[in-house]
């Protein structure tokens, strides 16, 4: 089990969904963590993860972007 | 825990929002805009690219305020809601190109995505040959997507930077505010007006404005991207974006419907024309164009109200492309394509190509 960190500031949609549905399929993934800008990218991972068994456990905005905590559903 | 909750953002704020911005379309043709384009954002930036004289098709020239709107109803949910964020640098040179393909080949077929699903609502069938090539074009950028093309990041701005969009949509509005148009009249000051043609034919300035402001608000609060529908669509399975356009042509159907304004078949439609291949590889190369650049045009419209300047560029890219196809025959008119659309459309198309190929940074 290992935390996956990505981090994709300053990229625009579809950008920051294809990193996340990408890190998600890491067999050993179990916990991530995500940085974006994106405004649209918030919704859109809210999204992925309710419909791929993952939930969100934080989100932390600062000036100039936003760190998204999840950990996978057991 | 507690989040943020955006609602707009959810399956029924989207399909709402997407219903209202039909409502507010239909309204503005109903109000006066030319038929099945209450809403098109390249054919608006056509027009205003005509009324500051960039080129002199007559026909198209009108300051038109729903561009402006759009961007600054976007500017003022951004700002509301904590996500102007003021942003720029991810390859803008070629965001600019890509503005100029996509405003070349909406011109070919008459539209934009958003008036094709306007024109789809009004029974203009050409529209669906238009939404396949559409639909064609954005599945090509997903395959270099999926690649690893990528235009690279954007880094933060200065919040002044940020200003620098929303400024100049102000000053559109300025401009129509201080020449406005003389009846009768092709130009008023320094800005040039149409006195026959889809330019002359416009709704009422508050009503125009305060349309498109209410559809830049929700367009930024819901997401709303008719090219990212196809592509969600295609690349994720995802069906969120496309139910916004799914209400959006409902809404604007029925209110056609009832207006009495549904005229179904091929032929005769108004500012259409009937020629299948350059319908479909007009709308395929504006597809393509979008997809690499990653959003529609209402949309990038939407991202420069956020403060990302990359999308302004392509907006103005659009612009100085709409002056281009007309200065040089290629945009198309309801007799057919302009003389040199069909190269047009080839150039381009071998431009997104290179472009595409160029910006493959890994091999996934």
């Amino acid at each position: 089990m290992s935390k996956v960190i990505i981090d994709v500031r300053g990229l625009a949609c579809p950008e920051p969904l294809i990193a996340f549905t990408n890190a998600i399929k890491q067999a050993d993934a179990a916990e991530l963590e995500i940085s974006f800008d994106c405004p649209a990218a918030r919704d859109n991972i809210i999204r992925a993860a309710d419909s791929t068994g993952w939930t969100v456990v934080s989100v932390a905005d600062t000036l100039n972007y936003t760190v998204m905590n999840l950990t996978k559903k057991s | 825990m507690q989040m943020k909750k955006n609602w707009f953002a959810g399956g029924s704020g989207i399909a709402v929002s997407g219903a209202i911005m039909a409502v507010i379309a239909v309204g503005l043709q109903y109000f006066g805009n030319p038929a099945n384009m209450g809403l098109c954002v390249a054919c608006f930036e056509r027009d205003i690219a005509g009324a500051l004289g960039l080129h002199r098709a007559e026909v198209v020239q009108y300051l038109r305020p729903e561009i402006p709107a759009l961007l600054l109803g976007s500017f003022l949910a951004a700002l509301c809601f904590g996500e102007f964020k003021p942003r720029a640098g991810s390859a803008p040179l070629v965001r600019f190109i890509l503005g100029m393909c996509a405003m070349i080949g909406a011109l070919v077929f008459l539209g934009c995505p958003w008036r094709a699903l306007l024109r789809l609502a009004g029974g203009d069938l050409n529209a669906v040959v238009g939404l396949a090539g559409l639909i064609a074009g954005v599945g090509i950028g997903t395959v270099f997507f999926r690649r690893g093309y990528s235009l690279g990041r954007s880094t933060p701005q200065h919040t002044g930077a940020g200003y620098i969009m929303p400024a100049l949509m102000l000053g559109i509005l300025a401009l129509l505010l201080v020449f406005p148009q003389v009846a009768g009249e092709g130009k008023s000051g320094v800005v040039f007006y149409s006195v026959k043609g889809p330019g002359s034919m416009h709704a009422p300035f508050l009503y125009s404005l305060g349309g498109a402001l209410v559809v830049g608000f929700l367009a930024q609060r819901s997401r709303f991207c008719t090219m990212g529908a196809f592509r969600d669509l295609l690349m994720f399975r995802h069906f969120h974006l496309l139910l916004g356009i799914l209400a959006f042509v409902a809404a604007a159907f029925v209110l056609n419907l009832v207006l009495g304004k549904v005229s179904t078949g091929f032929a005769n439609q108004p500012v259409a024309h009937t020629n299948h291949l350059w319908n479909f590889l007009g709308m395929l190369t504006a597809g393509w164009a979008f997809a690499l650049a990653g959003g529609c045009p209402g949309r990038q419209i939407f991202m420069a109200g956020e403060g990302d300047a990359d999308g302004g560029l392509f907006v103005l890219g659009m612009i100085v492309a709409a002056a281009f196809a007309h200065n040089f025959e290629l945009a198309s008119s309801p007799t057919g394509i302009g003389a040199n659309g069909d190269m047009a459309v080839y150039f381009c198309l071998a431009v997104l190509l290179c472009l595409s190929l160029i910006h493959i940074r890994k091999v996934a």
